[in-house]
């Protein structure tokens, strides 16, 4: 392979890159470091055996709840670590969570709509009525 | 009002030389938060479209516990977690290539970019094995494998092409002349002016006639109503669903309840099934196309940050996509088209790899260019990284509520 | 100067390049290849005027022709051939003038034409944040009507000589695709329909990003938000609702397709589907679809009633707020369609109450407005005409929404002709009306041209009094019966009326009192697209400042150059008018303090 010409700005001064300070245009920029993403990873793999794990418990209608919470709590991580949402601007997370709670709104209540007439489906006799 | 000085008219009067800033934006750092916050809008609206069918799984799940209970059982949970921790490492070796693009360290960006897309490659053969064996136990969706009937009682309901299809050979006729209307025509003139007619036909003729063909909806089987009674299949859908591993229920029911298998479904849940499998499918395989347009993306930024020198090995990976989604079309479909699809892919994703290893040996050099992402530019990376991390997410979603049901 | 046919070749037609001395937008780059490729916001918002009107009058169209059709009550007792296919031609006919106008008109009018030519501009700014990504949403718009399109080729080559077509013809279901009707026994071509919507939604979508990034990111020095023009708040809030509800329908008309083609049954009862679900997934979206029709129209009203009362706005944050509480609140009432599918009370009753309080915001602002015209030296320009009988009509489309907003007579009202009275006060008469506010206001800066006062007037009138003949009967026959989407009708009750001895039958009446003013209506519409096409080639030259605004996009020229200002706008106040006089030799505006007026001196 033909050696590597690097502009000399980009050149890391060390094998690390120290020395290196990502801006735009001067304005320095956050970059993660390398402990915090494996710190991260490890927190999401043991999040995950932990959500198969707790389906050997059975505790009725709170299982999905606690697998929705851990759910919840990977996709943090994720969002904050990984997406970089913690050293962002605060609008970018506003619009995350947003998108989320109007899904919450659409699914609360169909849920709670066809709830209602549940009863009317494991009615006895289909097509009568369930009391 | 102090005057100010007119800007020049050409698009490019501005004091700074940096190639990647727009003429519409007054400094790269506005240029670069447009960009991560018009990224975080459209993850926003990825996030309703999925929302849309964690709803309509929602409100199936709510309304058919049973259903759901007993048919996500034949998914297999180890390969749905292999395939987590697969996007979740994938997931961070983006991550660690976008720090690598700010820090301008080029080989470990390419690097890491390309173990992210092995690792794509790698959730889609998970994946397309699944499908697979999906395929062989006839677990689809709708008309296909569905044993419910339509309200007169007769015939199985079909989709709208099948149905066309199907009665325009009835009627011998070719397509383009009047077919289309006739299986409709003939109900139409009963069912437009008086509408409770149609609804209280079969009610009326079960009760003039009790013996009539209106079968009793009990789903039993290899009984009468199972349209895949007598073949091959039905033997293995009953065997699928009497314990798909062949290993007790990994959850130990409550003394006293029913045990949750298909035989103490109610017979309208057990015609329920596959409806489990729409909604399976739809989300498994909208989150697919997901990952293929995430890959997609991924690979752009790969070629730009390889530069014009390395496209003896980053061009040929397109044929090897090829050859490898062929591949896993084959993993996918059973039966007799599935050994020439797999010879064909793989041989694609060989001749591919072949071309790579030849044109970087014996090709001509190109000059190194000047790398296209650094400290001062690494946007692309972080949009792809931003795509990539929405479609782990959404997995992170769709792995406990598909597969780990109770 | 050779004068180069390519401008007359997109549509300028006449635009002689003698009368324009300046390089302005239009002339800046010659050939079709530069207006399909360009990046300008200003020929895109051009470009989506001429698709989008054409859209218009496609739906137009459809109207007229259904309303023709409902002179005579067609006859469903002849049970012949030729009677089957007039009630099929007229489900036909009602379900793509909806799915016309709804998705290819309403969505995209005002911010995909106005928003794209204006906001920049009032930002100060050279382009939107994301230009290419602006010419994909037009390409979008583009291929998506495609399958319209397609669904009128194949409805009317079907209707007129039986062909038949892969994937349907026409379009049968209502705009609403109810199913299980869209998803099995429908004749239309459900297929392509969906497919169609789900690209214009996309072409939403990626129009909805851009704004939001541009309001955000490129604000100029001073703008803080509570600053910017109010055209910005609502197209801002429109972008919101876009963003968050067109996925939902993306989503929706992929399972409707999915559902149509290869029956996954997820809607079909017969497969183990939920209708309802169905009208959930689809008013989730629907509903806020319709506040992103009217939020900009009320945006482009703020703007008009400061500049034609010379007053600044009355409660500028309450106008600001309220477009921002009418979009979050608009994706909590999406029930208050579905109120007879058999929901439970309480969630009929949670949804019905959330209604009612979406009428306080848009209320908030009708008596801002009025507010603003209080006191003010108001000029009965055309903008102005159209801007106050959109505060008439949205007054009675929104007071008409109380009673479908509350449960008890809902049940009686809804299916009838209430509802189409209902939702074309707001839709035609508040969106459509404010569309035409908009075009009349901002025509002489996108064309440099002022159209003819005369005809512009007495297309109002004719649109006005017509808009009233044709739907205001409606409200009427709703409340007696009258039910909707039906191509035949009884007499109904008799109705007295004075000098006439025996009653008239009343649904009889209301019906060709529609068509009627459907006529008148149709008419006036046409009349305004008269003055504007004249005015391209016999309008005299418009000035800078014709109505003496004070926000941005007035203070360059008309046509703008191609950049939009050849100087760095500073923000001011957008609705300080002190300083602007009226010059009358050019028929415009000016004020020798601005910013625009030393700049221009200097040239």
């Amino acid at each position: 392979m033909a050696a590597e010409q690097q502009h000399p700005t980009l050149t890391p001064a060390g094998a690390e890159g120290h020395g290196i300070d990502p801006n735009i245009g001067g304005k320095h920029i956050h970059s993660t470091s390398p402990m915090l993403l494996l710190g991260v990873y490890g927190i999401l793999v043991f999040l995950t055996i932990l959500t198969v794990a707790v389906t050997k418990v059975d505790v009725g209608d709170f299982n999905i709840w606690i697998a929705l919470a851990i759910a919840v709590a990977k996709a943090s991580f994720v969002a904050l670590y990984f997406m970089h949402l913690r050293w962002d601007s605060p609008f970018n997370g506003a619009i995350l969570i947003f998108a989320f709670v109007f899904v919450a709104i659409f699914i609360g209540m169909s849920v709670m709509d066809s709830h209602n007439y549940r009863p009317f489906m494991h009615a006895p006799t289909p097509g009568t009525a369930p009391y | 009002m102090s005057t100010v000085e007119t800007n020049s008219a050409t698009a490019h009067g501005h004091d700074n030389h940096d190639p990647h800033l727009a003429h519409h934006f007054d400094t790269p750092e506005q240029q670069f938060q447009s960009a991560k916050l018009g990224m975080w809008v459209f993850l926003g609206t990825e996030i309703l479209m999925f929302g849309g069918l964690f709803c309509a799984y929602s409100v199936y799940r709510h309304n058919h516990p049973d259903v759901f209970a007993v048919a996500h059982e034949a998914l297999d949970r180890t390969l749905g977690a292999i395939n987590t921790l697969v996007l979740i490492t994938s997931s961070l070796t983006m991550a660690w290539a976008v720090r690598c693009a700010q820090l301008g360290q080029q080989r470990a960006l390419r690097w890491l970019m390309a173990v992210t897309l092995i690792g794509g490659y790698g959730f889609l053969g998970i994946k397309a094995v699944e499908y697979h064996t999906k395929w062989e136990h006839n677990l689809f969706f709708g008309h296909w494998h569905n044993t419910y009937y339509g309200w007169d009682g007769k015939q199985p309901v079909k989709g709208y092409f099948q149905e066309e299809l199907e009665n325009k050979e009835a009627n011998g006729e070719q397509p383009g002349a009047n077919g289309s209307e006739a299986p409709t025509a003939p109900e139409k003139a009963p069912a437009a002016p008086a509408a409770p007619a149609p609804a209280a036909a079969p009610v009326a003729e079960a009760a003039a006639n009790p013996a009539s063909s209106i079968p009793d909806m009990t789903f039993q089987p290899g009984s009468a109503i199972d349209g895949n009674a007598g073949t091959n299949d039905q033997a293995k859908i009953v065997a699928t669903f009497a314990d798909p591993r062949g290993v007790a229920p990994h959850y130990a029911t409550p003394a006293g309840e029913p045990a949750v298998n298909v035989n103490n479904l109610t017979p309208p849940d057990a015609e329920r099934m596959y409806t489990f499998f729409a909604v399976y499918f739809f989300m498994t395989g909208l989150h697919g196309l997901h990952v293929v347009i995430g890959m997609s993306v991924i690979y752009w930024v790969l070629l730009r940050a390889g530069g014009p020198q390395r496209k003896a090995y980053l061009v040929p990976a397109a044929p090897i996509s090829v050859g490898l989604f062929l591949t896993y079309l084959g993993i996918i479909i059973p039966g007799p088209s599935r050994l020439p699809l797999l010879v064909i892919g793989i041989s694609i994703a060989v001749a591919g790899a072949l071309w790579a290893v030849l044109w970087s040996t014996f090709g001509s050099r190109v000059p190194a260019a000047e790398p296209e992402f650094g400290p001062n530019y690494f946007t692309p990376v972080d949009l792809a990284g931003l795509y990539w991390h929405l479609v782990d997410m959404v997995w992170i979603f769709l792995f406990p509520l598909l597969y780990l049901i109770h | 100067m050779t004068l180069n046919t390519g401008a007359i070749s997109t549509g300028h037609r006449g635009f002689h390049e003698s009368h324009e001395h300046a390089d302005n937008y239009l002339t800046h780059d010659r050939g079709i290849m530069s207006w399909l490729f360009t990046l300008d916001h200003k020929r895109i918002g051009v470009m989506y005027m001429i698709a989008v009107c054409t859209a218009f009058f496609i739906g137009g169209m459809f109207a007229i022709m259904l309303r023709t059709m409902l002179w005579h009550p067609l006859d469903y007792a002849a049970n012949t051939a030729a009677a089957t296919r007039s009630y099929e031609l007229y489900n036909h006919f009602f379900t793509l003038h909806g799915a016309v106008m709804v998705f290819m008109f309403m969505v995209p009018a005002i911010p995909a034409i106005l928003g794209n030519f204006v906001l920049p501009m009032q930002l100060g700014a050279k382009d939107v944040a994301f230009p290419r990504l602006n010419l994909l949403s037009f390409w979008l718009y583009c291929t998506g009507s495609v399958f319209f399109l397609y669904l009128l080729f194949s409805g009317i080559t079907h209707a007129a000589w039986g062909w038949h077509w892969p994937g349907g013809y026409g379009l049968d279901t209502g705009w609403t695709f109810y199913t299980p009707y869209s998803s099995s026994k429908a004749l239309g071509g459900v297929v392509p329909a969906t497919l169609g919507i789900f690209i214009l939604g996309f072409s939403s979508i990626l129009t909805g990003v851009n704004f939001v990034a541009t309001i955000h990111m490129l604000r100029p020095v001073g703008m803080t938000w509570f600053r910017m023009p109010l055209m910005l708040w609502a197209l801002y809030s429109t972008a919101l609702i876009q963003i968050l509800a067109t996925p939902v329908l993306g989503i929706t008309v992929l399972l409707l397709g999915a559902e149509r083609a290869f029956g996954i049954g997820i809607f079909d009862p017969r497969l183990g589907g939920d209708p309802v679900l169905f009208q959930h997934f689809f008013w989730f979206y629907s509903h806020p679809a319709v506040y992103i029709m009217i939020l900009p129209a009320m945006g482009v009203i703020s703007d008009v009633m400061v500049a034609f009362s010379r007053k600044s706005i009355f409660g500028y944050s309450f106008v600001a707020a309220s477009s921002l509480a009418i979009a979050l609140l608009s994706f909590l009432v999406w029930g208050h369609h579905m109120f007879v599918t058999g929901m439970s009370p309480l969630t009929n009753a949670v949804f019905s109450l959330i209604t009612f309080c979406i009428a306080i915001p848009s209320a908030v602002k009708v008596f801002n407005w009025l507010g603003t015209m209080h006191g003010g030296s108001i000029r009965l320009k055309t903008p102005m005409l159209y801007a106050m009988g959109f505060i008439f009509l949205f007054t009675i489309g929104g007071l008409t929404g109380l009673f479908l907003g509350s449960l008890s007579t809902d049940i009686h009202l809804t299916n009838t002709y209430f509802i189409v009275a209902h939702f074309h006060y707001v839709m035609m008469g508040s969106t459509l009306f404010g569309f035409m506010v908009g075009m009349y206001y901002w025509w002489p800066k996108m064309f440099g041209r002022m159209y003819s006062e005369k005809i512009a007037v007495t297309g109002f009138l004719l649109a006005f009094i017509g808009f009233n003949l044709t739907f205001f009967p409606q409200f009427i026959g709703g409340t007696q019966g009258l039910p909707r989407r039906y191509a035949s009708y009884t007499d109904g009750p008799m109705v007295h009326v004075p000098f006439i001895n025996h009653g008239v039958p009343l649904f009889v009446t209301v019906h060709r009192m529609s068509t009627v003013g459907a006529y008148t209506l149709g008419s006036g519409l046409a009349l305004a697209l008269l003055s504007w096409v004249l005015s391209l080639k016999f309008g005299p030259k418009a000035a800078d400042n014709p109505w003496g605004a004070n926000t941005l996009e007035w203070q360059t020229t008309s046509p703008p150059p191609h950049d939009n200002f050849k100087y760095t706008p500073l923000a001011g106040d957008p609705y300080d008018l002190e300083g602007w006089t009226y010059e009358p030799d050019t028929n415009g505006w000016v004020n020798p303090a601005s910013q625009w007026a030393t700049v221009s001196a200097a040239h």
